[in-house]
């Protein structure tokens, strides 16, 4: 068992050596605690647990504030079973018990949620004496599942036993949504230019052949300049559609808490956060006006500048990593955000161009990120600044005007 | 030229692409057809003469590389050659490993695409050759009597007509005059031009 603790992916929360009451709560509100996260990512959760083991999560659970309404609202959780079941039958080999959480964890991706994480209370499932043989089994069997399916395990063995996380590798797609969001719109934005712009290149080659001939065939030649004429309107006006796609319309606003969407987005990314070892800060003011605002579009705003914090903060130390984000009235009335990170901060030579389509520091960046993100700022009547905090780390300044009491 | 005309296909769902390719195909005197979907050009009719297929690799309903395999299951293999407006690396692979021409990335140079197709045209006429080549070899063989068959298989193996009449029981007169025969019938002048032509039959020679 040592050794399974050691495999890479097999994480060992538990403390062997303090048994009794203390573990038995401690272990509790570690249960509690991966059963919120998984609410919070949008996951299914399920529960193997008997009904003391219920009621004691169930109580856990409200202590870190997942109340019935709370549940309700994300609506992810089950507790299964009422009776245990019987140790010897065959729906509970370890193989079969992999194979069922495996549909379910399909189940729950087909049913919108974004993951599966089950609570496996061995004690209860396998009778209260577990011979370590059939509890190594049983790990073998959870180990092989697959790992990047979106699936987590949290395995309590019982009294005087470690609470063992199944943790497979991290999710990729929480951390890439971000990334992924900016590589679409790109390839889509590259391809409705690209189009146009190749067929005026190969009509302009074409037309030159048709000029070069002899006789020169000169109508021909004159349709494809008619070609190239309309070609370059076309791409001129995809350009135009681009710009109105980010200068947004007015259609789709409504008002908005600026500090509640800052927090759905953390929601959204919090397993890159979570990944990246970046704990979060915030300093909300309780006086905060609503803005009028397009939620999706601030949202990924957001999206844009968390991503861009997590991935500065790649260099420094893990225990160091901390995303600051405040909320507060300016003195202009304006609403303000603002994200502060503890990476290097900005580089004083591109900070004039930060914002710029088309600039990037990162080696595969498209640099559209940041400007996308100013537009959508400029679009809400307010503005995207960048700066260093004192403390070393670059923040970045969202201000939108407050929207007025309807 | 005996040839029947080249003919240079293009599928494309973008209208100014279409004809920005069409145009520059037909200035340098190919006969081109042009097609917005794969579906259209699967309608259409078949080329009599050497043919090469311009093929972009993002369409609707059908998928340049879908199409692709569905000419090949359909033993209508056109040479291909990709455009893409944005080509990844898997792409190209698959691409290219499905007997693809070329994959050419969208702004290309007009003289890349005209070689590309000059490449697909050159080896859909030697296609061509070859499989009439066969028709007729097949034909030939098809005319031989069983016995024929026989001597022709072991003096394409490299048999003497002594050898050969041991193995059929027979006198090496009775040989020498089915060899003559067989090889009136195959029309092959020589030795070379007849194991040439068994290699064509492969399929047939081998399973006999």
């Amino acid at each position: 068992l040592t050794a399974l603790t050691q495999r890479p992916g097999l994480l060992d929360h538990g403390d062997p050596a303090r048994p009794g009451v203390a573990a038995a709560a401690g272990r509790t509100a570690a249960i509690a605690d991966f059963i919120r996260d998984g609410l919070r990512r949008g996951e299914r959760c399920l529960c193997a647990t008997s009904p003391a083991g219920t009621r004691r999560i169930r109580l856990a659970l409200a202590a870190v504030g997942v109340d019935a309404e709370a549940e309700r609202r994300w609506g992810g959780l089950e507790f299964l079973g009422r009776r245990p079941p019987k140790p010897a039958s065959k729906t509970l080999a370890p193989r079969a018990v992999a194979e069922r959480l495996d549909l379910a964890r399909g189940r729950a991706l087909a049913d919108g949620f974004s993951g599966l994480r089950s609570v496996l209370q061995m004690d209860w499932l396998l009778g209260p004496r577990i011979d370590p043989e059939t509890m190594a089994a049983w790990e073998v069997a959870l180990a092989g599942l697959p790992a990047d399916g979106g699936l987590r395990l949290l395995c309590d063995p019982g009294p005087g036993g470690a609470l063992r996380q199944l943790a497979p590798a991290p999710d990729p797609r929480a951390a890439s949504a971000a990334a992924d969001m900016i590589g679409d719109l790109t390839s889509s934005i590259a391809h409705q230019i690209k189009q146009p712009l190749a067929a005026v290149a190969t009509n302009a080659d074409a037309a030159l052949r048709w000029l070069d001939r002899d006789p020169p065939n000169l109508e021909e030649a004159r349709r494809g300049l008619e070609r190239i004429a309309r070609d370059g309107r076309r791409a001129a006006a995809a350009v135009d559609a681009i710009r109105a796609l980010f200068a947004g319309t007015g259609e789709g606003r409504r008002l908005l808490d600026l500090a509640q969407v800052a927090r759905e987005t953390t929601f959204a990314v919090g397993g890159a956060l979570r990944d990246h070892e970046v704990s979060l800060n915030w300093a909300i003011s309780p006086s905060l006006a609503p803005v009028s605002g397009d939620r999706e579009q601030l949202q990924q705003c957001l999206l844009n500048l968390i991503s861009n914090a997590v991935e500065a903060m790649a260099p420094t130390p893990e225990q160091h990593r901390r995303l600051d984000i405040s909320a507060r009235m300016d003195e202009a009335g304006c609403v303000l955000l603002e994200l502060t990170d503890t990476g290097p901060g900005l580089d004083p030579r591109v900070a004039d161009t930060l914002f710029d389509a088309f600039v990037t520091t990162k080696p595969d960046g498209a640099g559209l990120g940041l400007a996308i993100c100013r537009k959508i700022a400029e679009s809400h009547g307010g503005q995207l600044s960048a700066g260093s905090a004192s403390d070393a780390g670059a923040r970045f300044s969202l201000r939108l005007p407050a929207a007025r009491a309807a | 030229m005996t040839d029947p005309p080249h003919k240079v296909f293009v599928v494309d769902d973008d209208v100014a692409i279409r004809e920005a390719i069409g145009s520059l195909l037909f200035s340098v005197g190919l006969d081109v057809e042009l097609f917005a979907s794969p579906h259209a050009f699967l309608k259409s009719k078949p080329p009599e003469g050497p043919a090469c297929l311009i093929l972009d690799i993002r369409l609707p309903g059908l998928s340049g590389l879908d199409l692709q395999k569905q000419l090949a299951r359909s033993n209508l293999d056109l040479p291909i050659v990709f455009i893409t407006a944005h080509g990844d690396i898997p792409m190209t692979v698959a691409a290219m490993k499905g007997g693809a021409v070329e994959f050419l990335t969208k702004p290309f140079r007009d003289q890349e695409l005209l070689d590309a197709v000059q490449a697909g045209i050159a080896r859909d006429r030697a296609h061509r050759r070859r499989q009439v080549e066969i028709t007729n070899v097949r034909d030939r063989y098809a005319n031989l009597t069983a016995r024929e068959r026989e001597v022709l298989r072991l003096v394409a193996a490299g048999k003497l007509n002594k050898q050969i009449a041991g193995a059929l029981g027979v006198s090496e007169i009775t040989v020498k005059v089915h060899r003559a025969q067989m090889m009136r019938k195959m029309e092959a002048p020589c030795l070379i031009d007849l194991v040439r032509m068994v290699d064509l039959l492969a399929p047939v020679g081998s399973s006999r």
